[in-house]
């Protein structure tokens, strides 16, 4: 495997005139991970994907894709190494699926695609290649998009909302699909909505906030960033003053001879108070992944850019 | 350029049955026009426009109609054959250039291992490709119409007419790739373009009604192509191959903004 990164970013920042929608971005994703790229709409995943793609260029910064500057009209056989399904997928509706896929091979060159391994996708996938694009619905042209991201078998595969408008099933055959790919080694940007997807996939996650990185690390650290919640049911009044007298502990809600809270730091001083009065039960749920996403977006307000784009 | 094949073979596929319609809509227009040639051999329609003054015959393309060269300027090369071929130029050009952009169809195009400027100086060529194409239906059109109708015009100067009419059409597709490769959405290069052919004409058929305002028709790229009347006294050759560096230059500009610029999401 190469040490050079596949996607190297240095102090990446693009402007759309007075909108900042990536801000001074340093990232590296290193080969042969999954790579969870997060944040809502606007956050700037999208910019910087269509940047990755050599599609977009950075306002200041450098940005470099196996090495190479992927803007660059010399370095267009980087691509080759690299399978693209973007969130915003429009196919030519004047083809079949299976001519539109035949397309994108043909643009690759001649040997670029196992034909074996695109039927196979085309099979799991339960794509009809006779059908015109026309008629698919937003799932099926979103099959049509993974296929023709994955049959090449690229090195890296961009993927910007992939399993958006697809069913249960096949959103778990793509689970299925990206952990073949990271078994081969091979690397794969994943920018999701779905975190429970993000969770079950990634090696690495980063999160975006108005441009701005606010978390970089493996899932399980993110997982440690999110505040435990707890929920205690007592037998008779609960001590709601002296739960809300302790520092680590915010957020408290009352419902009855019930407490909710959520925990900032070490938990014994809550149990310390729990333990002086007749609890009847408690539950701390695991800290999601989401709730550390939500806790990051809690700190600042909406993370929206001020015109509503999908950045 | 890897896939540099496809790229041709897929915009001809794009283009072929549009490019048929087309066929057939010039095949309608030319045997239509051709069809009132005896009318006007045997009517006294020159009488009527000899009193004119000459440079309203010409801005109205009522020159020598019972002339055969004259009529065929006057009716066809003057300005309805131009005109539709400029149209189905400029249609052409956004439908592989902005408005694929507009669309969003560059997307994954541009993804894989081609160039932007490699990508679409082919589309470009192919659709200028079936411009000359319809440009040898037309004269093959006139081939059959002429004869039969007796309409005895010079068969050299006719095919250089069309010949000079298909290049204004390639030539006002080339301002629609230029202004859409340095990144006007499909409106605005539909505009430019419009607005191009629109000022061409009536720089080189209405303002020179006034004297002091005619030397402005040599910068229309209608005089330099159709001239005085391309069948009645030849393409100009010095305006024909400006023409054609007109299209390089535009296509290289063109090609200078699309790889300096951001392409535009869906």
């Amino acid at each position: 495997m190469s040490a050079v990164p596949v996607v190297s970013c240095v102090g990446v920042t693009k402007r759309f005139e007075s909108l900042t929608a990536v801000d001074r971005l340093d990232l590296d994703i290193p080969a042969g991970i999954v790579f969870g790229y997060l944040g809502p709409n606007g956050a700037g995943k999208t910019t910087t994907i269509r940047m990755i793609m050599g599609l977009a260029r950075p306002t200041s910064g450098s940005l470099a894709l196996f090495g190479v500057d992927p803007a660059s009209p010399r370095n267009a056989d980087v691509r080759m190494r690299v399978g693209y399904l973007p969130g915003e997928l429009r196919l030519d509706e004047k083809l079949t699926s299976g001519e539109q896929l035949e397309h994108w091979a043909r643009l690759r060159g001649p040997t670029s695609v196992d034909a074996t391994y695109r039927d196979a996708l085309v099979d799991r996938l339960g794509l009809a290649l006779d059908r015109p694009v026309r008629t698919l619905s937003t799932g099926n042209r979103r099959k049509v998009g993974l296929v023709g991201a994955f049959m090449s078998r690229p090195e890296l595969l961009v993927l910007d909302e992939p399993t958006s408008g697809l069913d249960p099933l096949m959103q778990q055959e793509f689970l299925s699909m990206v952990d073949e790919v990271r078994a081969e080694g091979r690397t794969v940007l994943l920018s999701s909505h779905v975190l429970s997807e993000v969770e079950r996939l990634a090696d690495r996650v980063v999160v975006l906030r108005a441009g701005q990185m606010v978390l970089d690390g493996a899932v399980p650290e993110l997982q440690r960033q999110a505040l435990q919640k707890l929920t205690a049911t007592f037998n008779g009044a609960p001590p709601v003053a002296e739960l809300e007298g302790l520092a680590a502990v915010t957020d408290v809600t009352v419902d009855g001879a019930t407490v909710t809270c959520r925990i900032t730091g070490p938990v014994h001083p809550v149990l310390d108070v729990l333990a002086r009065h007749r609890v009847e039960a408690i539950t701390a749920p695991q800290r999601e992944i989401e709730d550390a996403f939500l806790d990051l977006y809690d700190t600042s307000g909406s993370p929206e850019q001020p015109n509503g784009a999908d950045t | 350029m890897i896939g540099g094949k496809e790229v041709v073979v897929h915009a001809h596929r794009r283009l072929r049955r549009g490019a048929l319609i087309w066929a057939g809509v010039l095949l309608a227009l030319i045997f239509s026009v051709m069809a009132a040639w005896p009318g006007f051999r045997d009517s006294e329609t020159g009488v009527l426009t000899d009193d004119l003054p000459t440079a309203v015959t010409r801005a109205f393309g009522l020159s020598d109609l019972g002339d055969p060269a004259g009529f065929l300027d006057s009716n066809l090369f003057s300005l309805v054959l131009p005109l539709l071929l400029i149209c189905v130029a400029v249609a052409w050009a956004n439908g592989l250039t902005a408005g694929d952009e507009d669309a969003g169809r560059l997307e994954v195009e541009l993804s894989l291992p081609v160039t932007r400027a490699g990508l679409m100086v082919r589309r470009f060529i192919v659709a200028a490709g079936w411009l000359v194409g319809l440009g040898v239906v037309v004269v093959l059109g006139l081939l059959v119409a002429m004869p039969a109708l007796d309409l005895d015009a010079s068969l050299a100067r006719t095919m250089g007419a069309t010949a000079a009419v298909v290049l204004l059409a390639i030539l006002h597709g080339a301002v629609y790739y230029c202004a859409a490769g340095l990144g006007a959405p499909r409106n605005q290069a539909l505009g430019i373009a419009g607005g191009v052919a629109g000022a061409g004409y009536v720089l080189r058929s209405l303002l020179p009604l006034s004297e002091p305002l005619e030397p402005v028709e040599v910068v229309s790229p209608w005089y330099w192509l159709l001239g005085d009347g391309p069948v009645q006294h030849g393409v100009p050759i010095g305006g024909a191959v400006l023409a054609l560096v007109m299209v390089g230059v535009l296509l290289m500009v063109g090609n200078w903004g699309l790889t300096r610029r951001d392409i535009r999401p869906a």
